[in-house]
């Protein structure tokens, strides 16, 4: 009984993909695009969403816990009190302190607000394909090209990372004063635990840049793929397609480790790729302060 | 103020390099401050550090955001933050960086 399932499941399997193989069926073309471009968007969004934190971070330090804030707030209000009393322009700058985070979170976040809306609005104009009402070649042709741009955009994204990585300036300096005080009270202890401090301070530095970029790397990666899908659109076969979107699903940050120099190299040979392709090498000489022709109309 | 371009320009790298190794020295002295001079130096430390995310935001936009006289006069005000033998003249090194961080 269960074997005689099973071979139906199987027949059943064989046909879908007969039918769909030897078909050419445009709707199952634009399914993978479509999922491609989904694939793009949130590997995207994602790599910036992890950046911003990462630059607020190093700015500004982690979260600090309620009960920390609390202790800052009042340090802050009794140091000014010791110097006379506490004025409420004191007691709100007190105040304002414990929100800088939030505040220049809120402001990385608007800043790069349109850079993620592009990807999200890319993804959201191949969602129609699949209804067959995208299907002009020059709308394909325009979705591989802004593909190209917004890759290109997120490769000066990855080179920012690589040539100005995100130090952890917060936690270095308290280690550093940290350091400092145990010196000067000749406290051996005191001295290794900032020392090791200031080392874990490195290896975490490292660490998250190294991440940063490998997440701008794979969603490069993706990127990559979905334009040579859009690009060579109707050419394609639905096993092509079907191959491509699986390439983009296995991509994952853990095959490739946390290392800045091989995403580094996956870039560059990303870059190879677009570059050698001779209907992708005119966009990326086109500035991307400046809009694609082919796109004007839209 | 340079023109835009599309790649990473070395002085941008330098303009927020040195403007990082200036709030170093800021956290370095708010660190080893007392309760009264953080407090002094707190909104001054978010205004550098403010800065310093607007010149890498702008590191991420495709285009050139200093000139090699923003990336002198930044490490100028480094060396004087590093100088710095008061709170007040501390805070005046960092006013100074804000000033040439507003610029872009």
């Amino acid at each position: 009984m269960r074997h005689r399932t099973l071979t139906r499941l199987r027949v059943g399997t064989l046909l879908l993909l007969a039918l769909v193989l030897l078909g050419g069926c445009t709707k199952e073309k634009a399914l993978a695009l479509k999922a491609a471009a989904e694939v793009f968007r949130d590997k995207a969004v994602g790599a910036i969403d992890n950046y911003e934190a990462l630059m607020v971070e190093g700015a500004l330090g982690p979260q600090q816990p309620e009960s920390q804030q609390f202790q800052q707030v009042l340090s802050d209000l009794k140091g000014a009190a010791a110097g006379g009393k506490v004025t409420s322009k004191v007691a709100t700058e007190a105040l304002n302190g414990i929100d800088a985070r939030e505040r220049q979170t809120e402001f990385v976040r608007t800043n790069l607000a349109d850079v993620r809306q592009a990807y999200v609005a890319y993804a959201a104009s191949l969602a129609r394909l699949p209804e067959g009402s995208f299907l002009a070649g020059d709308a394909v042709a325009c979705a591989a090209g802004l593909g190209v741009r917004l890759t290109q955009r997120l490769a000066v994204f990855a080179e920012a990372a690589y040539q100005a990585p995100v130090r952890y300036q917060y936690r270095f300096g308290k280690a550093v004063a940290d350091l400092n005080r145990a010196l000067a009270a000749k406290n051996e202890d005191e001295v290794q635990r900032a020392v090791s401090e200031l080392i874990e301070i490195r290896k975490a530095e490292k660490r998250d840049n190294a991440l940063a970029i490998t997440l701008f790397a794979d969603a490069i990666g993706a990127g990559v793929r979905t334009v040579s899908l859009a690009h060579s659109y109707s050419d394609l076969s639905v096993a092509d397609l079907l191959s491509g979107l699986n390439q983009i699903l296995e991509l994952r940050a853990s095959t490739f480790g946390v290392d800045s120099t091989k995403a580094m190299e996956r870039l560059s040979a990303y870059r190879t790729q677009m570059e050698e392709d001779p209907a992708l090498k005119p966009i990326l000489s086109i500035p991307l302060t400046e809009s694609l022709p082919a796109c004007k109309a839209r | 103020m340079a023109t835009k371009k599309a790649t990473l320009d070395d002085d941008d790298l330098a303009l927020v390099e040195a403007a990082e190794q200036a709030l170093d020295s800021l956290y370095e002295q708010y660190f080893a401050a007392t309760s009264k001079d953080q407090a002094l130096l707190r909104p001054q430390i978010e205004a550098a550090a403010h800065g310093i995310l607007k010149a890498r935001l702008l590191l991420l936009a495709p285009g050139t955001i200093a000139a090699a006289s923003d990336v002198t006069e930044a490490e100028r005000i480094k060396t004087e933050i590093d100088a710095a033998a008061s709170t007040q003249e501390l805070v005046l090194g960092v006013v100074k960086l804000i000033s040439l961080l507003a610029k872009f």
